[in-house]
């Protein structure tokens, strides 16, 4: 047996008619960086979310430390979820709660005293460049305030495994390449794993340790960062260059 | 027909679920005592309104028809009575499900498409837990309250427009009131207000918490629970009206 961390095995899940994931399997081992890309609507933040079991499948396992979130209920796999953390695409901050109040939230409920959550979340803050921005609530913040505030929220309760919904989506290059770095500096002194899913190559080299391209359903290829940028297979090396299909321009 | 069987699956699931997340979670206070300031407090002022103008006009309607029979002592029992089991139940809830259960769907259905909801569960919280206890207790709390502040006013209110407004004599009223009223009267209105507060969360909460996407979707969920809340009322009075007089016979 590996030390995989992370273990997906034959996944599938349809929505309605429309088939999303086709039997995706990969490893991700302890401690790696894994960039997940492919193009939109392939089913890469859906294959988080059965990762952190918020989805089930219709088929397949999910192996996290040996045990199969596809066959656990949700009361049950709520206390493994103390191991991982995501990054949800838009955020996803409580609007009811402060900056301070959702960065506290996960050592809140394991009952930390008022200093440390008070000590925890100003580090935490510092360290994603928002010093002092405690008392804001989610409404006043800049679309990358929100990304880095979530991000906060996730990494302070230093989880095993830390999942990123396009991290940098929507962002200016230069707040993307501060969440990227951020990314790596966090995956390195919290000895975290992490899974990226992003469209953004700049992203995808700087981060990975590995990438794993979905296409159709499926994991199409997964590779080095290098070899994904050399690729001659047409399917990665259009993807990884932004190049289109002419029948992708036809109304 | 197959979607009404669905929901009523899925309703009493989901009192199954609140049920049992209430004994195997610790309660969260400070959560539930948000809910009865939202749900309780802030709905006072439209419950003693909905109350007092409704034991006013029931008053006045009863004494234009008792008039010509010679019973203008009847008029005060009869408001009572009517606000105990009835009216003081029914309209509370109504007027309650309008003004929070619409509320606490958008609330939940805003979350549901915002991914708060699955953020909650990333962050290793049971959402029963910590949004549907809260509120399901908070309301199952707050409205016997308030559906004896309804019955109160209503009556009060039925005094004055008997006394102030129709120049009659106040001392029948009270006297007949307190009579012909028992305890158990005001039970049975206690009660329903229970078991209508227990169906507003559950319907509003289900209807939050499986909304469709987007903006559309917050206005179905708004719109279904004030609507299947509504009727669910008032279809579940006609049992509870025959359940607790067999009980309180």
């Amino acid at each position: 047996m590996s030390d995989a961390l992370l273990r997906l095995v034959d996944v599938h899940k349809q929505f309605r008619t429309q088939v999303v994931l086709d039997g995706v399997s990969f490893n991700v081992e302890d401690g790696e960086n894994m960039v997940v890309i492919g193009r939109s609507g392939t089913g890469k933040s859906v294959l988080l979310k059965h990762i952190m079991g918020l989805i089930r499948p219709d088929r397949g396992q999910v192996w996290f430390r040996e045990q199969d979130l596809a066959e656990m209920d949700e009361q049950d796999i709520t206390p493994l979820r103390k191991e991982m953390g995501m990054l949800f695409q838009n955020g996803a901050l409580f609007d009811s709660l402060n900056v301070g109040e959702n960065v506290a939230f996960s050592m809140r409920e394991a009952g930390a005293d008022d200093a440390t959550i008070r000590q925890e979340v100003g580090r935490a803050l510092k360290i994603v460049d928002l010093p002092g921005q405690e008392e804001k609530m989610p409404n006043e913040l800049s679309g990358g305030m929100r990304k880095r505030v979530a991000l906060a929220r996730a990494a302070v309760s230093r989880p095993k495994l830390m999942m990123y919904d396009e991290p940098t989506a929507g962002l200016d290059p230069v707040v993307a390449d501060s969440i990227n770095k951020l990314i790596i500096r966090l995956g390195q002194e919290l000895r975290m794993t992490n899974i990226v899913v992003t469209h953004d190559m700049v992203s995808a080299y700087s981060i990975a340790d590995r990438i794993a391209m979905l296409h159709e359903g499926r994991v199409y290829a997964v590779e080095k960062p290098e070899a994904i940028r050399d690729s001659a297979d047409p399917v990665i090396h259009n993807f990884v260059n932004g190049i289109s299909d002419n029948s992708d321009a036809i109304f | 027909m197959l979607d009404f069987v669905r929901t009523a699956g899925q309703l009493l699931l989901l009192g199954c679920d609140v049920f049992k997340s209430l004994f195997r979670y610790r309660l969260r206070f400070a959560l539930l005592a948000q809910q009865i300031q939202f749900i309780g407090t802030q709905s006072i002022i439209v419950v003693v309104i909905t109350g007092a103008f409704t034991g006013a006009v029931f008053a006045a309607q009863i004494q234009f028809q008792f008039a010509e029979l010679g019973m203008n002592s009847a008029v005060g029992p009869v408001v009572s009575l009517a606000m105990c089991r009835e009216l003081g139940a029914v309209l509370c809830a109504l007027m309650v499900a309008g003004r929070v259960g619409s509320a606490m769907a958008a609330e939940l259905s805003t979350m549901k498409i915002t991914e708060q909801i699955d953020a909650l569960r990333a962050l290793a919280v049971y959402p029963t837990e910590y949004l549907l206890v809260p509120r399901v207790l908070g309301m199952a709390l707050s409205m016997p309250v308030l559906t004896a502040l309804c019955i109160l006013f209503g009556i009060g209110a039925g005094y004055f427009v008997f006394t102030t407004v129709l120049n009659l004599d106040g001392t029948y009223y009270w006297e007949n009131t307190l009579y012909f009223t028992k305890s158990k009267d005001v039970l049975i209105g206690i009660i329903k207000g229970f078991l209508f507060g227990i169906i507003i969360a559950l319907v509003s909460c289900h209807q939050g918490m499986n909304s469709g996407g987007g903006a559309a979707g917050v206005g179905v969920a708004t719109t279904k629970a004030v609507v299947n809340a509504s009727l669910l009322i008032l279809i579940s009075n006609f049992f509870f009206t025959f359940l607790l007089n067999s009980i309180f016979a």
